[in-house]
C-alpha cells in the first residue's frame, strides 16, 4: 500500500507545525487546570495527549487510504454521522442545557464536529462528479440537502456556532468548485434574506451574545464581562507575557471557560505577543501548506477537498481567535488542535491527515 | 482538451487566490488587534488585572407581587439589609467570623460551612451571610467596620406576607434554591443562593414572579469601594399575580376555622373562581422568608396536625351523605329513581348477614327521595343504590370529577378515590359484596374525595353541570399593573345532566336547609341557600350508638357543602372539620357565615362602586365564558346561563 514515492511525498513540515500546535495546546490547558478545584478537571490535560495519540492514528490511517476511496466512503460516514447526531438529540446528554454529547464507554464524543471533516467529503465527493457547467438549479438543490441535514440537527442542539461553521466550508468549496457565480450570488443573497426569519427563532441566550457583541454594555454581567475578562487577560500579556502558570487572569479563573473555547486568552497571557505570533505564525504556516497542495493536487477532487479542509481550520482560527480578542460575537468555537476537546482534536487530525493524503498522491 | 484544462486551472487559481487573500486579510486583522492590546494598550489591561478591579455587583429583581381579586397584597416583597464577604478582600478571617458570630448570632462553624458551600463561580464575589438584618446588626457591623475588611451591608429584598397565615396554603413560600433544584432546566437562570418559591403558588407561578435580575460592572479601589460604573442592566421586576381568592372571605374562612383542622373552600360556580381555600392548623410564611430556623422548621414537620399539608386539596375522605347527590343524580337519570319513587325505612335494613342501620333508628317511615334527600335517609338509599348499581354511581363519581384531580394550579393536588368491582377485584384479590355497594350508596367506605372536589362537585351541580377547573390566578399584570395576560375560565366538561334531574336534587338540597333538614343551621334569612350535610365515619357503619360521648379522636369527620342563592347561585361551599362530630352541627353554621359574608360584601362593595359596573371584583360574566366542547353543550343544559343575563347589570351584581 505505501510505496516510496509515497513516503517522499510525505509533507513532514506540516505533520510538525500540526504537531507543535498540540504541544502549545496541551502546556496551556495544564495552565489553566492545574489549580482547578475539582481532580477530573486538573487531569484534562492527560486527557489531551491520550486524544492526540488517538488522533495520529486517525491520521495514519486516514493517509493510508487514497482520498479517492474515501471519498467513496463519504455517504456511510455522512448517514451514521447524521444518525449519531438524532441519537444526541434523543438520548444524549445534556449538559448546560445542551445536548452535544454521546456517551460512549467512558469517552463523550460530540458528533457535530465530525459534521465538519464529513460535510467536506461528501461535498467534494458530489462536485468532483459533477462538471461546474453542468451544475444548474438541480445540483444546488442537492447541494443544499446534503448541507441542510446536518447542519438543522446541530442546530437543534442548539449548537449555533457549530452549524454557522459548516456555512463558509460549504461556500468556499463551491467557489472551488467553479460553480458559477450567479449560483454563488444567489446563495449568499439568500442566505441574508433568511436572517431575519432566523433571528426570530434564535433563543434568547443567543440573541443575548450578539446584541452584546455589538453592545458590550447591554450585558455587563454575562458575555460582556467574560469578554471584558478574556480582553484584560490578552492585554496584560504585553510584549513577553507574564510567564507560564504566572497569568493572574487565567490563574484566578476569571474567565470561564478557560482551558476550551479561551485556551487563547490563556496563552496570549502567559505567553505575552511572542507566544500570539508563534501559534498564528504556525496556524498560518498549516493553511498556506494547505492552499499549496490544494493548487499542486493531482484532480479536482484533490483541490475540493483541500479548500474545503483549509477553509474549516482558517474560519475556526478566525472566529475563535476573534472572539478572544473582541473582534467577534461569543459563539463557542473550539480553536483546533489547542482548545481541550476530544471530538474536536480527532477531528482536526483527520482534517490534516486528508491534506497529506492529497500531496502524497498528487503524482500518482 | 489540455487548452480547456490550461483554462481551467486559470480560473481555479484565482478562486483559490481570492479564498486565499481573504483569509489572509483576516489574520492580519486579529494580529494588528493582537499588536494593538498588547503592545499599545498593554499597561492600561496589565493595571487592570493587577488587582482586578473590576466587580460584578448583582442587584436582585423584585419578586411579583400576589393580590386578592380586589387587588389587596397578599404578598410582596420589601427591602431589607443583608451582611456579605468577598473572601478576597477580608484580612484575619477567623477573626472576623468570630466578630460576625456575636453580632449576627449565628455560631462561627455555621459562618465558616456557609462560606465553604457558598459557590464559587470566580473570584470575588459576595457571599451573603445573614438576610433581613436587624436595625442592631447593621448598626454593629457598621460600627466595626474598622475590624472587618471584605465585610458588607447591602440592601436586597425579603418576600413578606402582610397578612401572615392569610392563606398561606395557597401562597406557599419562598426558600433558597436547593442543590437538586439548581439542575433543573426551570431553574437555569437562577443562581446558587437566590430565592425561589418552594411551595404553593410562589413555587407553581415562580417563572411570572421571579423577575430578571440586574446588575453593575464597577471598577472598585484597593478597599473595594465603588469607584465608577462602567456598565449598568437594570433588574426587571417579576409579573404580578391577581388571585381569585377574596381577602375577606379567606380571613373569614380561616376564622371560622380556628382551633379546629379542616377546610374551607368557596367557589364561583359561574366560572369555577376560588373564592376563598382555607386550610387549617396553618403556618406564617414569612418564617421561610428570611431562612426558616432548624427549630421552627422541626416543630412544622413533626407538628401531629401537620400544619404544611393543604388540606384543602389533599386531605381525602369519605364524603358521607354528600354522596347521597351522585347517588340521586345517577339514580334519576338512569331511570332507577323518580320524583314520587319511596322507600321504606324501618331504622335499619338487612342485607345479606348484616343489619344495616339508618342515622334515625326509629326510622323514616315510608319516606320519598325529596325527603330522603332533605332527613338524609340511610336505608332510602341503601336500597336506591343497590338497584343503580356500583358502576352507574362510580360513573355519575367521575363525571363530577370525584376520583380525578381538578387541575387546580397547585402542587401535590390528591385525587381522591372512587371505588369500582373491577378496581377491587384487581388492588384487593376480593371480589365487589353488595355491601360495598351499600357503603358507597351513603359515600362511606373506600370512596374518598377533597374539599376541593366537594366544592366543585357543589359547583356543577349549582351551574347546570358545568365542570370547571377551579381558577387560582385571574391575571398575570407586568410590573407597571397592566394586565398581560387574562386567564380565562377552563371547562374541564359539560355534564349531560337533564334539567329535571338537577331540578329535583336541588330542591332537596334546598329542602336539606330549609326544610328542618340535617343542613338547617345553614340557613339565612334573605338569602336561600342549598346543601348537604355529611359525615366521615370513622368507627365502623354497623354500630351505631351514641357517638356524642366518643374521644374527640373518634369522632367522625364533618362535612356541609352547599351553595347560594337557590335560583342565581354566585357562591358554592364545602366545609370540612377533621372530627367535627355531626356535619349538621359542626360544619352547616361555618358555610352559612361565609354565605352571609359573602352577600354582605357584595352589597357593601356594590354601595362603593355604585355607577361603575366595570368592576374588577367579579368576572362571573357570561359573556367570558368559553364555549368548548360544543357536542355536551346545549342551552337548555346551562340554565343559569339564561338567568344570569337577566341579573347582569342588575345593582348588587358587581
Amino acid at each position: 500500500m505505501f510505496d516510496r514515492r509515497l513516503l517522499t511525498n510525505f509533507d513532514w513540515p506540516l505533520l510538525t507545525a500540526v504537531c507543535l500546535l498540540i504541544i502549545c495546546g496541551t502546556v496551556q490547558i495544564y495552565s489553566a487546570t492545574h489549580n482547578a478545584p475539582s481532580a477530573a478537571t486538573r487531569g484534562l490535560y492527560q486527557k489531551q495527549i491520550w486524544w492526540a495519540i488517538f488522533g495520529l492514528i486517525a491520521l495514519l490511517i486516514t493517509i493510508s487510504i487514497d482520498y479517492h476511496r474515501l471519498i467513496r466512503y463519504g455517504i456511510f460516514f455522512y448517514i451514521l454521522d447524521n444518525l449519531l447526531l438524532i441519537y444526541v438529540l434523543v438520548a444524549g446528554g445534556v449538559r448546560a442545557g445542551v445536548s452535544r454529547w454521546i456517551n460512549f464507554m467512558g469517552i463523550s464524543i460530540q458528533p457535530s464536529e465530525f459534521s465538519k471533516v464529513i460535510l467536506i467529503l461528501i461535498l467534494a465527493g458530489y462536485l468532483s462528479r459533477h462538471q461546474p457547467e453542468d451544475i444548474g438549479l438541480r445540483e444546488i438543490i442537492c447541494l443544499l440537502i446534503l448541507l441542510g441535514i446536518p447542519l438543522g440537527l446541530v442546530v437543534k442542539q442548539p449548537d449555533l456556532g457549530s452549524a454557522l461553521m459548516l456555512l463558509p466550508i460549504f461556500m468556499i468549496m463551491l467557489l472551488v468548485a467553479e460553480v458559477p457565480l450567479r449560483w454563488l450570488i444567489l446563495l449568499v443573497v439568500c442566505g441574508l434574506g433568511a436572517i431575519p426569519i432566523i433571528w426570530r427563532h434564535l433563543k434568547p441566550y443567543q440573541v443575548n451574545r450578539i446584541l452584546s457583541f455589538a453592545k458590550p454594555n447591554l450585558d455587563p454581567l454575562g458575555i460582556g464581562y467574560q469578554v471584558l475578562q478574556s480582553k484584560i487577560a490578552v492585554g496584560s500579556g504585553g510584549a513577553l507575557g507574564r510567564g507560564f502558570l504566572a497569568g493572574t487572569q487565567s490563574q484566578l479563573r476569571f474567565i470561564p471557560q478557560h482551558h476550551t473555547d479561551f485556551i487563547f486568552s490563556v496563552l496570549a497571557e502567559e505567553w505575552g505577543f511572542l507566544g500570539c505570533i508563534v501559534v498564528i505564525g504556525l496556524f498560518l504556516f498549516l493553511i498556506l501548506k494547505g492552499i499549496d497542495c490544494a493548487l499542486h493536487a493531482k484532480d479536482r477532487l484533490g483541490t475540493i477537498m483541500a479548500m474545503g479542509v483549509i477553509s474549516m481550520f482558517a474560519f475556526h482560527v478566525i472566529t475563535n481567535v476573534g472572539m478572544v480578542v473582541g473582534l467577534m460575537p461569543v459563539t463557542g468555537i473550539p480553536l483546533p488542535f489547542l482548545s481541550y476537546g476530544g471530538t474536536s482534536l480527532l477531528t482536526n487530525m483527520v482534517a490534516v491527515g486528508i491534506l497529506l493524503n492529497i500531496r502524497m498522491r498528487r503524482f500518482s | 482538451m489540455t487548452e480547456l484544462t490550461q483554462d481551467r486551472n486559470e480560473h481555479l487559481f484565482r478562486r483559490v487566490i481570492l479564498v486565499t487573500g481573504f483569509i489572509l486579510a483576516a489574520f492580519f486583522t486579529i494580529t494588528i488587534r493582537i499588536l494593538f492590546m498588547q503592545i499599545i494598550q498593554g499597561d492600561k489591561y496589565l493595571a487592570l488585572s493587577q488587582n482586578n478591579r473590576i466587580r460584578l455587583v448583582r442587584i436582585p429583581a423584585p419578586r411579583g407581587i400576589i393580590y386578592d381579586r380586589n387587588r389587596k397584597v397578599l404578598s410582596a416583597t420589601r427591602p431589607s439589609y443583608q451582611a456579605t464577604i468577598v473572601l478576597e478582600d477580608t484580612g484575619d478571617l477567623d477573626r472576623e467570623i468570630d466578630i460576625l458570630s456575636k453580632i449576627l448570632n449565628i455560631p462561627a462553624d455555621k459562618l465558616h460551612e456557609k462560606i465553604r458551600s457558598a459557590p464559587r463561580w470566580g473570584p470575588y464575589r459576595e457571599i451573603i451571610l445573614k438576610k433581613d438584618l436587624s436595625f442592631f446588626e447593621v448598626a454593629a457591623i457598621e460600627e466595626l467596620k474598622l475590624n472587618l475588611p471584605g465585610v458588607n451591608v447591602e440592601v436586597g429584598t425579603v418576600r413578606s406576607y402582610p397578612e401572615n397565615e392569610l392563606a398561606a396554603h395557597v401562597l406557599g413560600y419562598v426558600g433558597e434554591i436547593s442543590e437538586r433544584q439548581l439542575h433543573q432546566e426551570i431553574y437555569k437562570n437562577v443562581h446558587p443562593g437566590d430565592q425561589i418559591g418552594q411551595f404553593g403558588l410562589e413555587k407553581v407561578c415562580n417563572r411570572f414572579l421571579m423577575g430578571q435580575d440586574g446588575g453593575k460592572q464597577i471598577e472598585v479601589d484597593a478597599w473595594g469601594r465603588e469607584m465608577q460604573v462602567l456598565g449598568y442592566e437594570a433588574p426587571k421586576a417579576g409579573d404580578n399575580l391577581v388571585l381569585a381568592l377574596d381577602l375577606e372571605l379567606q380571613k373569614l374562612a380561616e376564622e371560622l376555622l380556628k382551633d379546629k383542622a379542616g377546610a374551607i373552600v368557596a367557589l364561583d360556580p359561574r366560572t369555577g373562581e376560588v373564592l376563598a381555600m382555607a386550610s387549617r392548623p396553618s403556618f406564617n410564611p414569612n418564617s421561610f422568608a428570611s431562612g426558616i430556623s432548624q427549630k421552627e422548621w422541626s416543630e412544622l414537620i413533626h407538628n401531629p396536625l401537620y400544619p404544611l399539608q393543604n388540606r384543602a386539596i389533599q386531605s381525602q375522605y369519605p364524603p358521607g351523605s354528600v354522596f347521597k347527590i351522585i347517588v340521586s343524580i345517577a339514580g334519576l337519570e338512569e331511570g332507577v329513581l323518580s320524583e314520587s319513587t319511596t322507600f321504606y325505612c324501618g331504622g335499619s335494613i338487612s342485607i345479606g348477614r348484616w343489619n344495616w342501620k339508618c342515622w334515625k333508628k326509629e326510622g323514616h317511615g315510608r319516606i320519598s327521595l325529596h325527603q330522603a334527600i332533605v332527613r338524609s335517609c340511610n336505608v332510602f338509599f341503601y336500597q336506591a343504590g343497590a338497584k343503580i348499581g356500583a358502576e352507574n354511581i362510580a360513573h355519575y363519581a367521575q363525571l363530577f370529577g370525584l376520583g380525578q384531580q381538578t387541575g387546580i394550579l397547585l402542587d401535590n393536588e390528591e385525587s381522591g378515590f372512587i371505588p369500582t368491582p373491577a378496581w377491587k377485584l384487581k388492588a384487593l384479590k376480593t371480589k365487589w359484596y353488595p355491601g360495598d355497594t351499600l357503603s358507597m350508596s351513603i359515600g362511606q367506605g373506600f370512596i374518598s374525595v377533597t374539599p376541593l372536589q366537594a366544592a366543585n362537585l357543589m359547583a356543577t351541580v349549582a351551574n347546570g353541570g358545568t365542570l370547571y377547573c377551579p381558577q387560582l390566578v385571574l391575571y398575570v399584570l407586568n410590573s407597571q399593573g397592566e394586565v398581560i395576560q387574562k386567564i380565562p375560565p377552563l371547562v374541564i366538561r359539560r355534564l349531560n345532566i337533564s334539567r329535571k334531574t338537577l331540578d329535583i336534587v336541588r330542591l332537596g338540597m334546598f329542602g336539606v336547609v330549609n326544610e328542618y333538614g340535617t343542613g338547617a343551621r345553614a340557613m339565612l334569612p334573605d338569602i336561600k341557600v342549598a346543601g348537604k350535610t355529611g359525615t366521615a365515619q370513622i368507627v365502623s357503619l354497623r354500630d351505631h350508638s351514641e357517638k356524642d360521648d366518643l374521644p374527640d379522636e373518634l369522632k367522625d369527620h364533618a362535612w356541609f357543602c352547599g351553595y347560594a342563592p337557590f335560583e342565581n347561585p354566585e357562591i358554592a361551599v364545602a366545609v370540612f372539620v377533621e372530627h367535627g362530630g355531626k356535619g349538621g352541627a359542626a360544619c352547616a353554621p361555618l358555610a352559612r357565615e361565609i354565605f352571609l359574608k359573602y352577600f354582605q360584601l357584595k352589597q357593601e362593595r356594590a354601595a362603593v362602586k355604585q355607577g361603575s359596573p366595570e368592576s374588577t371584583s367579579t368576572r362571573g360574566n357570561p359573556e367570558t365564558l368559553p364555549q368548548e366542547n360544543p357536542k355536551t353543550s346545549t342551552p337548555q343544559e346551562n340554565p343559569e346561563t339564561s338567568t344570569q343575563k337577566n341579573t347582569k347589570g342588575a345593582p348588587g351584581h358587581v
